[in-house]
C-alpha cells in the first residue's frame, strides 16, 4: 500500500500546480464607473424563458411593456414592477425577432419585427392580443438573419418611422464591403403616415439599432461600426438624405448596381450627411441602441433634457450632449455608467424618473454575462453627482460646465489634456484614429461661479477632440466618475 | 508513446484503490503529468494574483465529488450536465461563474426552482469543496477572448504578429465559447485565447472540423500543440488547466468552406465528442430542440422556416395539421401533418437557421393554394385569432379572408369575400400538386389543379383530404 500512497501524494502536488489558481479576469481589472447617487436595480424576468428584451415602452401608469427576441410581448404592471414582486403576463407571441415596441395612443401596441410593422390589438379585452394588423411591410425581407427592422417612433403629426438593417452572408447579394442588400429598401429609414401611406424616407444605414424621436420632434438614429462606418455614430435623419452606407442606394432611382460599383468613397462622401457625433469605438460604445431623452424634469438628477444611449457590447450607458453650430447639430459623448448584467439595447424613462434598460446577449458578445434581463437606474433624489454636465464649443475652444463648483486649486494646466483625430470613411470595417495628435490647451479659466471651465485651445473642423479632465476636483473634494469627453467638431464657431 | 505510459503506470496502482474511481485515473494521469510539472510551475508563477478561498488541491476535488454525488446528482446529473438543474460544466452561467458566486448559489439555493439552500446542511469547507469540484469539472474555456484582424500578408505569414496587430473587433466570447461566426468580412485572421479546462481523468484532444490544409495555429501554454495523425486537425490537450490559443486565417481557403468551424474536445481516438470549444461545436453537441406543439391549442408563429418563403405565418391546428400563409403572396405556401414546429435551430446565436416543421409535408413552396390573380400584388391586412385564425388581404380592390380549420379527413380552408370589386373579382383558386391527398370543394369545379369558382361567389371551402 505504501508505494501507491507515495505516488498519489506526489501526484497531488503535481495536480495542484496544474489546476492552478482561478483566473477570472484575463484582461485585468475592469474599471467600473457610477455617478454618485445612482444605482442599478435588477428585476427578475419570467423563469426558463428566453427573454432577450429588444422592445421597451412604458405606459402613463408606469406599466412596463416588452418585446422579446423570441417573438413575444409581455407586460409587467406597475404594482409588480419592483424587485421581489415581479409578476409578468404574456400579451402576444409568434413574432419574428422584434427589435422595437411602441405603445400607441389608442391603447394598441406597435411592434417592429423583421417582416412587418405590426399593430397588436386586444379586441375582446381578454388580456391577450387577438388582432395582428399590418401597418407596414412594403420593404423586402429575405429571411436573412441580419435583416432587422427597428422602430417604431412617432412624430407630432402622427407619422411612424422605422429603419431597416442591411443583410449579411448571401454571396449573391449586392455588397461593397461586408454587408449587403438584396433590394427592397434594406438600409433605409421609412415613414408610415397616420393614414398608412408608406414612404422610403432616407438611405445609407448599416445596422441602425437605435431610433429615437426627440422631444423637439426630431428623428435621430444611431448606426453601428462596421464596413463604411468608421465608428458608431449618431445621425439627425431628414427626408431624402443619404447617411453613408452605399449599398442601400441600389433602391434609389438615381443609381443602379453598375453605377454604384464604379463610385469611390470620395464620390459617396460628397452627398453623404456627416453624423451629429462620432462615438469612439470600445472606449464609449461598439453597438449603441436607442437614444432616449431625460424628460423627468429633475427626478433623474441634474441631467434633465439630455440624451442617453445604451451600449449593447459594453453593457453600459453613455450621454450625448449636442448643440447647434451654424444651424447644424454637433456635440459630444461621455460615458455615464457601466457594469450592467447584459447587453443594453433598449432604454426608456418611466414617469417616476427611473431609467429602464432592456437587455439581451445572444449572437454578438457583451461585457455583461447574463443572457438577457431587465434593469433600471434609479437616482436617490438628493445626492448631486459631480460630473461634466455640459460642453459647448466656443470661438477659443470649449466651455466645460460641471454639476458642482470646482475647487479652484485643482485646476492646473496639467489637470486637463486633449488629443484629436479623425476617421477614414471607406469600405473597410471601421477606422483607426487617423492623424492622432495631442492638442495643447493654452489656457484655462474658471467662471465666477466656479462651475464652468473655459478652455483655450486650437480647433479644426473635421476632428474628434477628446478632453481628459481627470485632474480636477470639486469643492466637496470629489473627482468625477467619468473624466473623458469626446466632442465631434463638425464646424468651428 | 502515450499508450506506453498508460500501461506502465497502471501497474503501480493498488487494486484496493479501484473503489475510488477518481484515484485510478489519477494514477494513469500522474506520470503523464510529471512531464509537464516544470511547465506548470512557470505558468502558475505567471498567473495574476487572485483573491481565492478555494483550494485547488486534488483532495478537495475528491471530497467535493463525494459530496456532489450525495447531494447534487439528482438534479444536476452524474456528469454535471444537468437535468432539472442546470448544466454545471458548460460555459453558460446564468447565476455567475466566479467561485464566490457558486458558493453563494449553493448556500442560498433557488427556492422557486426547487434548489434547497445548503447553508447549514454543509459546512463552509464542504461547500468550498463542492465548488472546487464543479470548477475542476468545467469543460472548455473558463474565459475566452477573441480578436479579429484584417488578413494582411504579414499576419498570414507570421501568426505570432497577432499579438502586436490592432484588431478590427475584439471582446469576450459569449457563453465562454469561441464563436467562429463572428467575423463579417470575407478575409480575416481570428484569434481566440483564454484559460481552458480539459478533463484530467483521461487524455483528450481538441478536434477541428476543417480540412488539413487550413491555416490554423493551436498553442497550449505558449507552445505549439502537438498534432495527432488524423485527417482533420487534431491536437493533444493537457489535462486540467491550460492557456489555449487558436489562430485561424481564411486567406486562400476554399470559398465553399464553412468558416464557422466545429471545434470540440474529444477522447484520444475521436470516438466520443466530449464538449464544445467553438459555438458551432457546442451547438452540435447539444442539438437544442425547442418544440412548439399545437395539440391542445392552435398556435400561430412567424419564423424563418425551412422550405417556406420569407414572411410566412405558420398555424398549427389541433388535429396534427399545420399550414403556412404568406403575407407577401397572400397564398397558402405549405401544409404539413405531424407535430407543429421545432424552432430550436432558429432561436440561438444569430438565428441563421430556419425552424423545422415536424412531420410530413402535404405540399410546400413553390406549390401553393393561391387565389388566382392578375399581376398586381396582394396587400396583407391582418390576421385575427379571436376564434379560428383568419387572414385578411386585399387583391385588386376586393377584400378576402381565408381561414384553416380542422377537418375529419385533413384540413379545410374557407375563403370568404368581404368586399368585392366586381370587375376584378377573383374567379379561380390555383391548387398545388398533391401526393396522397385529394381536393374537395364546396362549390365550383376542379380542373387541372385549378378550382373554377361559381360566378359572384361569396365563400368556398377547399378541403385537402387524406381519403
Amino acid at each position: 500500500m505504501k508505494k501507491p500512497s507515495k505516488f498519489i501524494h506526489s501526484s497531488l502536488i503535481y495536480l495542484s500546480f496544474i489546476l492552478g489558481a482561478p483566473h477570472w479576469n484575463v484582461n485585468g481589472q475592469e474599471p467600473f464607473y457610477t455617478p454618485d447617487g445612482y444605482t442599478i436595480e435588477t428585476l427578475a424576468t419570467p423563469k426558463n424563458m428566453p427573454f432577450g428584451i429588444t422592445g421597451l415602452d412604458i405606459s402613463q401608469q408606469n406599466d412596463i411593456y416588452v418585446a422579446t427576441r423570441l417573438g413575444e410581448v409581455w407586460i409587467l404592471e406597475n404594482r409588480f414592477a419592483e424587485p421581489g414582486k415581479e409578476q409578468w403576463r404574456r400579451f402576444a407571441e409568434g413574432l419574428t425577432e422584434p427589435t422595437g415596441l411602441l405603445l400607441d395612443d389608442n391603447g394598441s401596441i406597435l411592434v417592429a419585427h423583421k417582416p412587418e410593422l405590426t399593430r397588436l390589438v386586444d379586441t375582446n379585452k381578454d388580456g391577450v392580443a387577438d388582432e395582428f394588423s399590418n401597418l407596414a411591410n412594403q420593404w423586402e425581407f429575405h429571411d436573412n438573419y441580419h435583416e432587422y427592422n427597428y422602430g417604431p417612433v412617432k412624430d407630432k403629426d402622427g407619422s411612424y418611422y422605422g429603419v431597416l438593417n442591411l443583410g449579411h452572408g448571401n454571396p449573391k447579394a449586392f455588397s461593397l464591403g461586408a454587408m449587403n442588400s438584396e433590394g427592397g429598401y434594406r438600409g433605409w429609414a421609412y415613414k408610415v403616415s397616420a393614414s398608412g401611406e408608406f414612404t422610403p424616407f432616407a438611405s445609407g444605414f448599416r445596422s441602425p439599432a437605435g431610433i429615437g424621436m426627440s422631444p423637439q420632434n426630431e428623428l435621430f438614429i444611431t448606426d453601428n461600426q462596421g464596413d463604411w462606418v468608421p465608428t458608431s455614430k449618431l445621425h439627425l435623419v431628414e427626408q431624402n438624405k443619404f447617411y453613408g452606407h452605399p449599398v442601400s442606394l441600389r433602391d434609389d432611382p438615381r443609381y443602379d448596381i453598375t453605377s454604384l460599383r464604379k463610385m469611390t468613397p470620395d464620390d459617396f462622401a460628397e452627398f453623404m450627411q456627416p453624423p451629429v457625433l462620432w462615438i469612439p469605438h470600445i472606449e464609449v460604445a461598439n453597438s449603441p441602441g436607442n437614444p432616449e431623452w431625460d424628460i423627468s424634469q429633475g427626478k433623474f438628477g441634474p441631467f434633465a433634457g439630455q440624451m442617453f444611449i445604451g451600449d449593447y457590447t459594453q453593457s453600459s450607458l453613455f450621454r450625448a450632449i449636442i448643440e447647434k453650430v451654424n444651424g447644424q447639430y454637433q456635440g459630444a459623448v461621455i460615458n455615464f455608467m457601466n457594469g450592467f448584467q447584459s447587453g443594453n439595447i433598449r432604454i426608456k424613462f418611466d414617469h417616476k424618473g427611473q431609467l429602464w434598460v432592456g437587455q439581451t446577449s445572444r449572437g454578438w458578445g457583451t461585457k455583461g454575462e447574463k443572457p438577457h434581463g431587465l434593469q433600471r437606474v434609479v437616482w436617490d433624489g438628493e445626492t448631486l453627482p459631480f460630473e461634466l454636465h455640459d460642453i459647448k464649443i466656443t470661438k477659443h475652444g470649449f466651455d466645460l460646465r460641471f454639476t458642482e463648483p470646482l475647487k479652484s486649486g485643482s485646476v492646473q494646466n496639467d489637470s486637463l489634456s486633449a488629443e484629436q483625430w479623425h476617421y477614414l470613411y471607406s469600405s473597410n470595417y471601421g477606422s483607426d484614429k487617423m492623424d492622432l495628435i495631442t492638442v495643447k490647451i493654452k489656457a484655462l479659466q474658471l467662471s465666477e461661479d466656479n462651475k464652468t471651465l473655459k478652455l483655450t485651445m486650437p480647433l479644426s473642423a473635421g476632428q474628434v477632440v477628446a478632453i481628459d479632465f481627470s485632474g480636477i476636483e470639486s469643492v466637496s473634494g470629489r473627482k468625477p466618475s467619468v473624466s473623458k469627453v469626446y466632442y465631434t467638431v463638425n464646424q468651428v464657431k | 508513446m502515450f499508450k506506453k505510459l498508460v500501461t506502465h503506470s497502471m501497474g503501480v496502482c493498488h487494486p484496493v484503490l479501484l473503489q475510488a474511481r477518481l484515484l485510478i485515473k489519477l494514477c494513469v494521469s500522474s506520470l503523464f503529468l510529471s512531464f509537464t510539472l516544470t511547465f506548470f510551475i512557470v505558468s502558475k508563477g505567471a498567473l495574476a494574483k487572485e483573491k481565492q478561498s478555494i483550494s485547488q488541491d486534488l483532495e478537495q476535488i475528491k471530497a467535493g465529488e463525494i459530496l456532489y454525488q450525495n447531494a447534487c446528482i439528482s438534479c444536476h446529473g452524474a456528469k454535471l450536465k444537468g437535468a432539472t438543474g442546470f448544466n454545471l460544466v458548460d460555459g453558460e452561467w446564468i447565476h455567475g461563474n466566479k467561485p464566490d458566486d457558486i458558493i453563494s448559489n449553493i448556500n442560498n439555493g433557488f427556492a422557486q426552482a426547487g434548489m434547497p439552500a445548503f447553508k447549514g446542511i454543509f459546512t463552509p469547507q464542504q461547500i468550498a469543496q463542492i465548488t472546487t469540484f464543479i470548477l475542476a469539472k468545467r469543460e472548455g474555456w473558463l474565459n475566452v477572448n477573441y480578436a479579429i484582424y484584417p488578413a494582411t500578408d504579414n499576419l498570414i505569414n507570421d501568426f505570432k504578429q497577432v499579438g502586436q496587430a490592432t484588431p478590427m473587433k475584439s471582446g469576450a466570447g459569449a457563453n465562454n465559447l469561441a464563436d467562429f461566426d463572428l467575423p463579417e468580412n470575407k478575409e480575416y485572421v481570428i484569434n481566440f485565447e483564454g484559460e481552458f479546462n480539459a478533463p484530467w481523468q483521461e487524455p483528450t484532444t481538441i478536434w477541428f472540423d476543417t480540412p488539413p490544409a487550413t491555416k490554423l495555429i493551436v498553442e497550449i501554454d505558449g507552445e505549439k500543440a502537438k498534432r495527432l495523425p488524423f485527417h482533420n486537425p487534431t491536437f493533444w490537450l493537457k489535462p486540467g488547466r491550460q492557456h489555449l490559443r487558436i489562430s485561424y486565417s481564411t486567406r486562400q481557403s476554399h470559398p465553399a468552406l464553412n468558416k464557422n468551424l466545429i471545434v470540440m474536445v474529444a477522447n484520444q481516438d475521436l470516438s466520443i465528442k466530449l464538449a464544445g470549444v467553438s459555438a458551432r461545436g457546442n451547438a452540435s453537441i447539444l442539438q437544442k430542440d425547442f418544440v412548439i406543439n399545437s395539440q391542445t391549442e392552435t398556435k400561430i408563429i412567424r419564423r424563418k422556416t425551412v422550405k417556406l418563403p420569407p414572411s410566412s405565418v405558420l398555424v398549427g391546428l389541433t388535429n396534427q395539421f399545420s399550414y403556412a400563409f404568406n403575407t407577401k403572396l397572400c397564398a397558402i405556401v405549405g401544409v404539413w401533418k405531424g407535430e407543429f414546429l421545432n424552432v430550436g435551430p432558429n432561436i440561438d446565436g444569430r438565428g441563421k437557421d430556419g425552424s423545422v416543421p415536424l412531420g410530413e409535408w402535404v405540399f410546400h413552396s413553390p406549390e401553393s393554394i393561391a387565389t388566382d390573380k392578375p399581376d398586381t400584388p396582394c396587400h396583407f391586412i391582418k390576421y385575427t385569432r379571436t376564434e379560428n385564425p383568419t387572414f385578411y388581404f386585399t387583391q385588386n380592390g376586393s377584400n378576402y379572408s381565408v381561414s384553416g380549420y380542422t377537418h375529419p379527413d385533413g384540413i379545410q380552408f374557407d375563403y370568404r369575400v368581404d368586399h368585392a370589386n366586381n370587375a376584378l373579382h377573383i374567379s379561380t383558386i390555383k391548387l398545388p400538386l398533391l401526393d396522397g391527398y385529394r381536393f374537395m370543394s364546396s362549390q365550383g369545379e376542379v380542373r387541372d389543379n385549378t378550382l373554377y369558382l361559381d360566378k359572384n361567389w361569396q365563400q368556398v371551402s377547399v378541403i385537402l383530404s387524406e381519403h
